[in-house]
């Protein structure tokens, strides 16, 4: 993760951290508080309900009680209740449909002491049918009560009361009431969101239902037991306990909730999107100079130490950029010091590798002068002819002098690439060997040995170090050395082997670095200066050794038509 | 004596107009919208009537709105009349007749089914009834000693329907399943189905047009029937009651009072009084 992210992350948790928690604190707190309003107000509601239902009951019974009076002041009905005047009895049977209708009752019937229906409003040919135990259980149930009333088409629920009037000491009960349905229900119920059910005991129907059917939001506000009078366990009427239950949809407060809960999540996401793109924006601006320090950094390499760190910031940042640029200033001081050091490593190598060539290449010469001296003191007379049979020895070390000088004079010369004899160079270098005396030069030359390109210098090079190794591992004592060449893949393969001490792993390992020798006075650079130029003839080079058992190295050319590496200009002689 | 009677009914007029040509006296000459105009058949015999329809509860609306002559069965409407000394009242003659169409099974009992009839037009009507003489239906079988009809196959439903439109009517049904729960025996008279039905027993209004055809279908057990009492076999006459499973058991008649302005002349009110009633006698 970047340190950017990183701080868009910590941004983030610290904007964010706190307003969830204030939010669902907030929506916890509202919730509870909406919760216990509304329970409150529900309760409130249904003891009005509640109040509603005992108003009417006692709202039947005043006019009831209102009834009985008017009964005691007609004389029509006193005549034909107390005398059984015939001329009077439509008026009767037609007295409760009256009555019923002027006090706002839906249901309401006089009976005689016997029971008997003297007149019935609801059902007004009712009449003649008894009916005694209405009025009795009306009267125990203290108040109004629920009761199934008949009419012609079928029974009917009514919340009814009982009164009683005294005619001529005649008792009459009076019974009324009004219907409960649905819209009797309804107009008790103290709102919308409310709905009542009123369910009766035991099988005397579903009940009354005023509202929808409950759904999952329908919670029970109250119940109330209202009195009922029914049918009980042996076909007789009693008064039994029905229930009416007030319930309340709380869509619309789980709606609020919802709604609430909407308007916080998109509060929170808003909040949210705005706190990121603060953190964003704040983590763009903390790690701008930073990302720039290590753009500039990233510039820095030892060959680039000349990038500026200057700054002008006084925080931590610009300290650190001050301690950058006086790190680089240092690594250049250090590189300075460093390309000097090499320079003058550079020079001392060039010194000794100047010095090895040309010891390289007066060796034969001197070889030639001391057997010349020999001659000319052993054999005067064949002086002239020897000195003509080793004069090209002279010339080719005098040449190879001559263009070693022109070489290191150039520091950097072009190779002279042409197509060359690879035997003839191996015979060449094989006649300026400095072999011991016991030892024996063995040349094993390819004669269909193509010719191959490349720069004869470097071949003759490649080929006078190997050589002057192999002749110095014989340590002076007796032994062979073998330059042989062959044909090999179109090109050409150099072997020079030699049955000297040989080298350990190690020394193997070691042989081709710059400065290591095993030989007194030795240079260090000849395997150096061949795996160079081996490179950059782009050809191979093979060690084949064992302690004891003599060395051999093999050099393969690749054939004319791959370019040579050494066409490249050579980084050094 | 004035060339025409404006007469306000609180039946049909087309009823009272068929009835009125059906005695002989008069004739439609004329008919538009709810008002019927009728002629005396003979030249000079009586002013010619305009019969215009008010609601049963409008009756006395319209004798104080100075109708001439007011046609109804409204037992307050007669009862008003009496109170007003320019107001005199004429019975009609029984022009109505109610029976009860039954499905199924008919009992036999004539005593109760007398009792019955006599209990229904004592208390169950408010207008003027009278249980249905037999000699009313001499010509016709007799209505309790039919032929028991064999029952329907499907049961009937324990109701009992009505026109709606017809107080009569909806009374005689209530009254019916009023004693279904008291007086059962009064019941077995007409039919032990009806009796054996009880508390169970409903009365429904339907449209007039399917009072009858409730119990052919099967939707009733009984169906309360009114026919003009002119009609010859009365509700024995009706579509239905002739088939094996189904009779009708003629049950009250109903007459309607004549209540006229006593300004009228002597000789209309009793030219008019002749038309509609059995005696011709007018009186308070």
């Amino acid at each position: 993760m970047t340190f950017r992210a990183r701080l868009v992350t910590a941004f983030g948790v610290v904007a964010l951290a706190p307003l969830v928690a204030i939010a669902f604190g907030v929506r916890r707190e509202m919730d509870q508080r909406l919760t216990a309003q509304d329970t409150r107000r529900a309760a409130a509601l249904a003891a009005v309900a509640t109040a509603d239902l005992s108003r009417r009951g006692a709202s039947i019974g005043d006019r009831l009680a209102s009834l009985a009076d008017a009964l005691r002041d007609d004389n029509r009905f006193r005549l034909a209740v107390t005398q059984g005047d015939a001329s009077e009895r439509p008026y009767v049977l037609d007295l409760a449909g009256r009555e019923m209708r002027l006090t706002g009752l839906s249901m309401l019937q006089i009976q005689d002491a016997s029971g008997r229906i003297l007149s019935s409003g609801h059902f007004r040919n009712e009449y003649d049918r008894l009916e005694p135990d209405l009025p009795r259980l009306l009267a125990s149930a203290r108040g109004a009560a629920l009761v199934h009333a008949r009419t012609p088409d079928g029974p009917v629920l009514v919340m009814a009361r009982v009164d009683s009037v005294r005619l001529g000491g005649r008792a009459l009960a009076i019974v009324g009431g009004e219907v409960v349905d649905s819209a009797f229900l309804a107009r008790l119920a103290p709102g919308d969101e409310f709905s009542i059910a009123l369910s009766l005991p035991g099988g005397d129907g579903a009940g009354v239902t005023a509202a929808a059917p409950p759904d999952s939001h329908t919670v029970v506000v109250s119940r109330t037991a209202v009195p009922y009078i029914g049918g009980g366990p042996g076909g007789s009427r009693t008064v039994q306990a029905a229930t009416l239950t007030l319930s309340r949809s709380t869509a619309a407060l789980d709606a609020l909730r919802r709604s609430v809960d909407i308007w916080f999540a998109a509060a929170i996401a808003l909040t949210a999107a705005i706190a990121l793109a603060a953190s964003a924006w704040l983590a763009a601006r903390v790690s701008l100079p930073l990302r720039e320090l290590a753009e500039q950094t990233s510039r820095v390499d030892l060959d680039r130490l000349d990038v500026d760190f200057d700054t002008g910031r006084d925080d931590e940042i610009g300290a650190l950029s001050r301690l950058l640029g006086a790190m680089t200033r240092r690594l250049r001081a250090s590189a300075a010091r460093e390309r000097d050091a090499e320079r003058r490593a550079a020079v001392g190598d060039l010194a000794r590798q100047v010095n090895h060539d040309v010891k390289n290449g007066l060796a034969p010469i001197r070889h030639v002068l001391r057997h010349l001296a020999q001659v000319e003191r052993d054999e005067p007379a064949r002086l002239a002819a020897v000195f003509a049979e080793r004069r090209p020895t002279l010339d080719a070390s005098v040449d190879y002098l001559d263009t070693l000088a022109r070489n290191y004079a150039r520091l950097s010369p072009r190779l002279d690439v042409a197509p060359c004899d690879a035997n003839a160079i191996a015979r060449i270098v094989a006649a300026g060997a400095s072999l011991p005396r016991s030892a024996a030069l063995v040349l094993e030359l390819a004669e269909d040995l193509p010719p191959v390109r490349l720069d004869a210098l470097v071949l003759r090079r490649i080929l006078e170090n190997l050589v002057t190794n192999a002749c110095d591992a014989l340590d002076g004592r007796g032994g062979t050395v073998t330059i042989g060449t062959a044909r090999a893949d179109g090109g050409a393969q150099l072997t020079v082997s030699d049955s000297g001490s040989g080298m350990t792993r190690d020394q193997l390992n070691r042989a081709f670095d710059d400065f290591y020798t095993t030989k007194p006075g030795g240079t260090g650079l000849g395997l150096s200066i061949v795996r160079r130029l081996v490179a950059d003839l782009g050809g191979a080079l093979r060690v084949d050794t064992e302690p004891g058992a003599g060395t051999r190295v093999s050099v393969t050319i690749p054939p004319n038509d791959k370019p040579p590496a050494a066409d490249r200009p050579s980084e050094q002689p | 004596m004035p060339a025409s009677l404006d007469v306000a009914v609180t039946d049909a007029p087309d009823s009272i107009a068929a009835w009125l040509s059906d005695r002989g006296a008069y004739r439609v000459s004329e008919r538009v919208g709810d008002t019927v105009h009728l002629e005396s058949v003979v030249a000079d015999a009586g002013p010619s009537l305009v019969l215009h329809r008010v609601p049963a509860r409008g009756a006395r609306d319209a004798i104080d709105a100075g109708v001439d002559v007011l046609l109804t069965a409204d037992p307050d409407a007669v009862a008003y009349a009496a109170t007003r000394a320019d107001l005199t009242s004429v019975p009609s003659a029984w022009n109505r007749e109610y029976g009860l169409l039954l499905a199924g099974q008919s009992s036999d009992a004539a005593p109760a089914l007398d009792t019955l009839r006599a209990e229904l037009a004592t208390g169950a009507v408010r207008l003027e009834a009278r249980p249905v003489r037999a000699s009313s239906t001499d010509s016709c079988a007799d209505p309790a000693g039919a032929p028991t009809a064999s029952a329907t196959g499907a049961v009937a439903r324990a109701r009992i329907v009505y026109s709606r439109a017809d107080d009569v009517a909806r009374s005689l049904a209530a009254r019916l399943i009023a004693l279904g729960s008291s007086r059962r025996e009064l019941l077995a008279a007409l039919s032990p189905s009806l009796a054996n039905a009880g508390d169970s027993l409903r009365a429904e209004g339907v449209d007039p047009g399917d009072v009858t055809d409730e119990v052919v279908r099967g939707g009733a057990v009984a169906a309360v029937v009114a026919v003009p009492r002119f009609s010859g076999c009365g509700v024995r006459a009706l579509p239905g009651a002739d088939a094996a499973s189904r009779r009708v058991v003629p049950l009250i008649e109903t007459r309607e009072r004549l209540i006229a302005r006593r300004g009228l002349t002597g000789r209309a009110l009793a030219a008019l009084a002749r038309a509609i009633g059995d005696s011709a006698q007018a009186g308070p």
